[in-house]
C-alpha cells in the first residue's frame, strides 16, 4: 500500500536504509550527528538533514538512492563537504548519502596513465599515491589535502594550476554513477573517445543534481621535469594586469598566475609572513613548469615581461621550500582576510583576464561608494577573482552593504561578460544568480537535460536553478568552515 | 533560406539564431528536418536545415578565445588565427575539413593529432549557441575559459551528430603556435610504438602529437627551440641513434605528415570506417585481434592518435568483415561507432560493446526533442539498441 505522507515515508526510508548498509552506517535520530552533516564550506547555509547514510560501497549507495527513488525522497550525495557554495546543504526532509568513507584506490595504471578510485579518496591522495610512478593527478582545488574526487566530479573543479592543465572534466576519463533511479551507468570510457552521447561531461560540474559517483577512471600526467616560480611586485594592478597581458601575448602558458592586491598582501602577510612586500600595490605569483629546457626559456622571457611592464621588484623561489613558503602565503589568502576584519565575504567570479585591471578599478569604486574595504586575490591567468568584501557584522548597514558590494561584483563580472562563478560552483548561493547569465531558454534546456536523468527531481533539488522560494532568502555572511579553522583546509 | 518547412523536402539556410528559430519553431507536428553543415545534393524527400550561411565571428586575441558562428570554415579560421600567432585544437586539418563549416565539424565530433596535447576539441569548448528542435534558443558556457556556472552543454553537443539541437555558434579556447615544432618518423609495429610511448612518457617527453599507421609512428614535439632540441635528444636516446640520425621533419606551423597522410587516407577509403577507444595499451590486443584472424590480409587498416587511445578502423566493404570486426570489438569489450557511412544501412553507428548511458541517452534525446523532428543516425541508433532485447 502506498505511504502518502512526507512523514510516513521517511519513516519507511528510516527502517529500511538500515538493512540495506550492512558495512557502512546510518546517522538517524542523533542530533548532533546529523547537524555536522548540515552544511557544506559555506556555513551560512544550514539544513540538518533527517538520515545521513555512510556508504562504505557502490552497491549500499546503489541501494540507498534505490529506496529514495521509490518512495520519493530527496537526497544529496556528499564527498568532504569542503564545497564553497552550499551545494552540498541536505534537501529539507531529504537524506545525505555520503561517500567520504569510500577511499579505495581501484588500480593504477602507469603504463596508461590511469588510475581508478573510489569516490571519497582525496584530491591529493592521487597524487602522493602515483607519485612513486612519476605521474600525478592535475587539478588541484586548495581544499586538495582533504576534498574528494567525488566532490571534484560534482563541482568540476579547478585550482591554481588549470590555467596551463585544465579542470577536472579534462582530467576524468569516465564515471559510475548511480543515477536517481537507482539504476547504475558508466559514463565515458579509458579513452577519452566513447561512442554516442557525452553524458559524462555533462555530469561533471552537475553539482550533485543528477545522480551520485560511486567510482572516477583518473587520467594521470607526468610529473614535470623542472618548476620555476617567481613573486613580481608592482606598484599598480594596472601594471600587473599588464603583465599578465604580456606574458600570455608572448605565447606563454604558466603553470599558473596569481595576482593579490595590497590589501591581500597585507593580510597574507600578518597570516603567514610569506615574505611579501608590504610596499608593493600588487603582486603576481608566476609558475612555469615542464621539461627543463623550455621551463628555463620561458621563465627568462617572463621576468622581461614583468620588467617590461614596471615590476619593481621580482623575488624568485631559490628551492622548493620558498615556493611552498610563496604558495602558503597565496593560499591563506581567505584566512588571512580575518586578520584585517571580523567578517568578509568571498566571493567568486569570472572576468575575461584583459578586463582584470579594470575590474579592479570598479571593484574599488563599489568599495568606497560602500565605505567598505575590498582585498582582492586573483587567479589572473584565467580571469578568476576573489573579492574578499571586508566589514564590521556588529553593524547592520555594514553587513547589508557587503552583501551588496558582493552581489554587484558578480554583477559586474556578467555584465562584461564573465561568469557568476569560476570554481566554487552555484550552489545554493548563486541558484538566483542564475538568471543574470542564463535566460529562460537556456535554463529550459538545462531541465531537459536535468529531467532526463531524474524525473522525480530528487536528486539536491533546490540547488543551481532559481526557485521563488530559494530567492527570497536573504544570503549572509562567509564564515570559516570547521576544517579550516583546524587548519585541515585552505581557502583557494 | 530557399523554401520553407511547410512545402515539402526543403533546403532551410538560416542567416541568424532567430531566423533559425522561427524555422525549427514553424515546423507542424510530424515534420521532420535534418541538421547538415551545408545544403547536401536533393536526396531523401527530408528537409534539412544548414549552418552555412551562420557568419561572424568574436576574437579576442589577448584572452585567448573565439566565438564563431557555426557556418564559419574551419579553414578561414585557421588562416584568421595564425595571423594572430593563435591555433583551435584542430591540426593537421585536411583539404575537406578545412572546408568544413564549424557546426559540421563540431557536430562530427572528429579527431585530430592536436588531441594529443590538448584533448578531444570539445574540451576546448567553452560554450555553445543552439536551437532545440521546438525552436528554443539556448546557450551554455560563456566567453571566459573558467565556468562553472550550469550544466555544460557546449560539450554535449560535440559529437552528437545533429540529435540534439542546431548548433549556431560556439565559443572556444585557443592556443598560442609553438615556436618551433618537429616530427620524428620511426618504423614501428604496434607493440613496438607502445613501449616506445611508454618510454618517452618516462623520460619526461612530452608528446605533442602521437600518431601510427602502416607501421609507422610519428611523434611531434612542440615549443621553445631549446626544448624542442632537447626532447629531440631524448628521443634520439631512446632509439639509440643520434639526432642527425632521426628521420625528422620541421615546420608546417607543426602539421604532422603522417597525420596528415593517414587522415587523407581515412576519407578516401572505400568501406567503413569505425572509431574506437581504448587505453594505449588495448591497442596492442586490437591490433593482434586483427592480425591473428586474418582481416588485415583482407584489407583490415588501423590507424590511430596513439597516446591518446583513439584510433581508426578501416573494413573494405562486403565479405562480413563488419560483422567480424564487431565479433572482435564485442570479444574484447570495446565500444565502436561507425563514422563512415554515417548512416549505415543496418541504422546503429554503434559496433562491439554498447556505450555507457545508452537509455538515459534516449530518456535525453525524448527530452530535447520529444516529437522526434530531428533526424540523426545518432538518434536512430540510441533508439535502435534502447528497443533491443536484452
Amino acid at each position: 500500500m502506498p505511504i502518502a505522507s512526507r512523514s510516513g515515508r521517511m519513516e519507511e526510508f528510516k527502517r529500511r536504509v538500515v538493512e540495506l548498509v550492512p558495512q557502512g552506517e546510518c546517522i538517524i535520530g542523533d542530533a548532533a550527528a546529523l547537524s555536522s552533516y548540515g552544511s557544506d564550506g559555506l556555513i551560512r547555509f544550514r539544513q540538518t538533514p533527517e538520515v545521513v547514510v555512510l556508504a562504505k560501497s557502490a552497491g549500499e549507495i546503489h541501494s540507498a538512492v534505490k529506496l529514495c527513488a521509490e518512495l520519493g525522497i530527496p537526497f544529496v550525495g556528499r564527498g568532504s563537504g569542503t564545497g564553497l557554495s552550499g551545494g552540498a546543504v541536505p534537501p529539507p526532509d531529504g537524506v545525505v548519502i555520503a561517500a567520504s568513507a569510500m577511499k579505495g584506490i581501484l588500480e593504477i595504471d602507469p603504463v596508461d596513465r590511469i588510475a581508478v578510485v573510489e569516490p571519497g579518496v582525496a584530491n591529493l591522495v592521487v597524487s602522493e599515491r602515483t607519485a612513486p610512478f612519476g605521474l600525478y593527478y592535475a587539478p588541484d582545488p586548495s581544499s586538495q589535502s582533504v576534498c574528494s574526487i567525488g566532490g571534484n566530479v560534482a563541482e568540476n573543479s579547478g585550482g591554481a594550476h588549470c590555467l596551463k592543465y585544465g579542470f577536472t572534466t579534462n582530467h576524468v576519463l569516465a564515471i559510475e554513477v548511480v543515477l536517481p533511479d537507482g539504476s547504475v551507468e558508466v559514463l565515458g570510457g579509458e579513452s577519452p573517445f566513447e561512442p554516442g552521447l557525452d553524458l559524462r561531461s555533462s555530469f561533471l560540474g552537475s553539482e550533485g543534481t543528477l545522480g551520485i559517483v560511486t567510482k572516477v577512471w583518473l587520467r594521470l600526467l607526468s610529473r614535470p621535469e623542472a618548476v620555476r616560480t617567481l613573486v613580481a611586485d608592482f606598484d599598480s594592478a594596472e601594471s600587473a594586469g599588464a603583465a599578465v597581458s604580456a606574458i600570455i601575448a608572448a605565447g606563454i602558458v604558466p603553470a599558473a598566475i596569481e595576482m593579490m592586491d595590497a590589501l591581500a598582501i597585507e593580510a597574507c602577510e600578518k597570516a603567514v609572513g610569506a615574505g611579501y612586500s608590504l610596499d608593493a600595490a600588487a603582486a603576481l605569483i608566476v609558475e612555469v613548469d615542464g621539461p627543463r629546457e623550455e621551463v628555463d626559456a620561458l621563465y627568462e622571457e617572463v621576468k622581461s615581461a614583468c620588467v617590461s611592464c614596471g615590476t619593481t621588484k621580482i623575488r624568485e623561489a631559490a628551492d622548493q621550500a620558498e615556493r611552498s613558503r610563496i604558495w602558503l602565503g597565496r593560499k591563506a589568502a581567505f584566512a588571512a582576510a580575518g586578520r584585517l576584519a571580523p567578517a568578509y565575504i568571498v566571493q567568486d567570479g569570472v572576468v575575461p583576464r584583459t578586463a582584470l585591471a579594470s575590474i579592479l578599478g570598479r571593484i574599488a569604486e563599489l568599495a568606497d561608494d560602500a565605505g567598505l574595504r575590498v582585498a582582492n586575490v586573483f587567479h589572473a591567468g584565467d580571469g578568476n577573482l576573489h573579492p574578499l568584501v571586508l566589514y564590521n557584522p556588529d553593524s547592520p548597514e555594514e553587513s547589508e552593504a557587503a552583501e551588496r558590494v558582493a552581489s554587484e561584483i558578480v554583477e559586474l563580472c556578467v555584465e562584461i561578460g564573465g561568469s557568476i562563478t569560476g570554481e566554487h560552483g552555484v550552489g545554493l548561493e548563486k541558484a538566483c544568480s542564475m538568471a543574470a547569465m542564463f535566460d529562460s531558454g537556456d535554463l529550459e534546456a538545462m531541465q531537459r537535460l536535468r529531467i532526463a536523468f531524474d524525473a522525480q527531481g530528487i536528486a539536491n533539488p533546490g540547488k543551481v536553478f532559481p526557485t521563488p522560494r530559494l530567492c527570497g532568502d536573504t544570503p549572509g555572511r562567509y564564515r570559516a568552515h570547521p576544517l579550516e579553522l583546524s587548519g585541515e583546509a585552505i581557502r583557494f | 533560406m530557399s523554401g520553407a518547412p511547410n512545402q515539402g523536402p526543403a533546403i532551410l539556410a538560416p542567416a541568424s539564431s532567430a531566423e533559425a528559430s522561427q524555422m525549427l519553431g514553424s515546423f507542424e507536428p510530424g515534420q521532420n528536418v535534418r541538421i547538415k553543415g551545408e545544403s547536401p545534393a536533393p536526396d531523401v524527400g527530408l528537409a534539412t536545415i544548414v549552418c552555412a550561411n551562420l557568419h561572424g565571428y568574436e576574437h579576442s586575441p589577448a584572452d585567448q578565445t573565439l566565438v564563431a558562428a557555426a557556418g564559419e570554415r574551419l579553414g578561414a579560421i585557421e588562416g584568421m588565427l595564425a595571423e594572430h600567432g593563435q591555433r583551435i585544437p584542430a591540426f593537421p586539418l585536411t583539404a575537406r575539413e578545412r572546408n568544413m563549416t564549424l557546426g559540421a565539424w563540431l557536430a562530427s565530433g572528429a579527431d585530430t593529432a592536436a588531441a594529443q596535447r590538448y584533448g578531444r576539441f570539445r574540451e576546448s569548448m567553452i560554450g555553445a549557441e543552439f536551437i532545440l528542435a521546438d525552436g528554443t534558443r539556448a546557450h551554455s558556457g560563456g566567453r571566459v575559459i573558467k565556468n562553472v556556472a550550469g550544466y555544460d552543454l557546449a560539450k554535449l553537443m560535440a559529437g552528437s551528430l545533429g540529435a540534439l539541437a542546431f548548433v549556431t555558434a560556439a565559443s572556444l579556447r585557443l592556443y598560442p603556435l609553438p615556436r618551433r615544432a618537429a616530427r620524428v618518423t620511426v618504423e614501428a609495429e604496434i607493440p613496438r610504438a607502445v613501449a616506445l610511448v611508454d618510454q618517452a612518457h618516462r623520460a619526461g617527453i612530452e608528446l605533442a602529437t602521437c600518431e601510427w599507421g602502416g607501421g609507422q609512428l610519428e611523434i611531434g614535439v612542440e615549443g621553445p627551440s631549446a626544448a624542442v632540441e632537447a626532447a629531440l635528444r631524448k628521443i634520439a636516446d631512446l632509439l639509440d641513434r643520434t639526432v642527425g640520425q632521426l628521420e625528422l621533419s620541421e615546420g608546417d606551423q607543426g602539421s604532422p605528415a603522417l597525420a596528415s597522410r593517414l587522415a587523407e587516407e581515412r576519407e578516401s577509403f572505400a568501406g567503413t570506417i569505425v572509431k574506437v577507444g581504448t587505453r594505449l595499451s588495448g591497442v596492442a590486443g586490437l591490433h593482434q585481434a586483427i592480425v591473428s584472424r586474418g582481416l588485415a590480409e583482407r584489407g583490415v587498416r588501423l590507424h590511430s592518435h596513439l597516446a591518446v587511445g583513439i584510433h581508426y578502423l578501416g573494413v573494405p566493404a562486403g565479405d562480413g568483415l563488419d560483422g567480424e570486426v564487431d565479433a572482435i570489438l564485442r570479444s574484447m569489450r570495446l565500444a565502436g561507432q561507425r563514422i563512415a557511412p554515417t548512416a549505415p544501412a543496418d541504422g546503429t553507428i554503434f559496433l562491439g560493446r554498447r556505450p555507457g548511458g545508452l537509455a538515459t541517452m534516449r530518456r535525453l534525446l525524448d527530452s530535447f526533442d520529444p516529437q522526434g523532428r530531428l533526424v540523426s543516425p545518432m538518434r536512430t541508433s540510441i533508439i535502435t539498441e534502447t528497443e533491443m532485447p536484452g
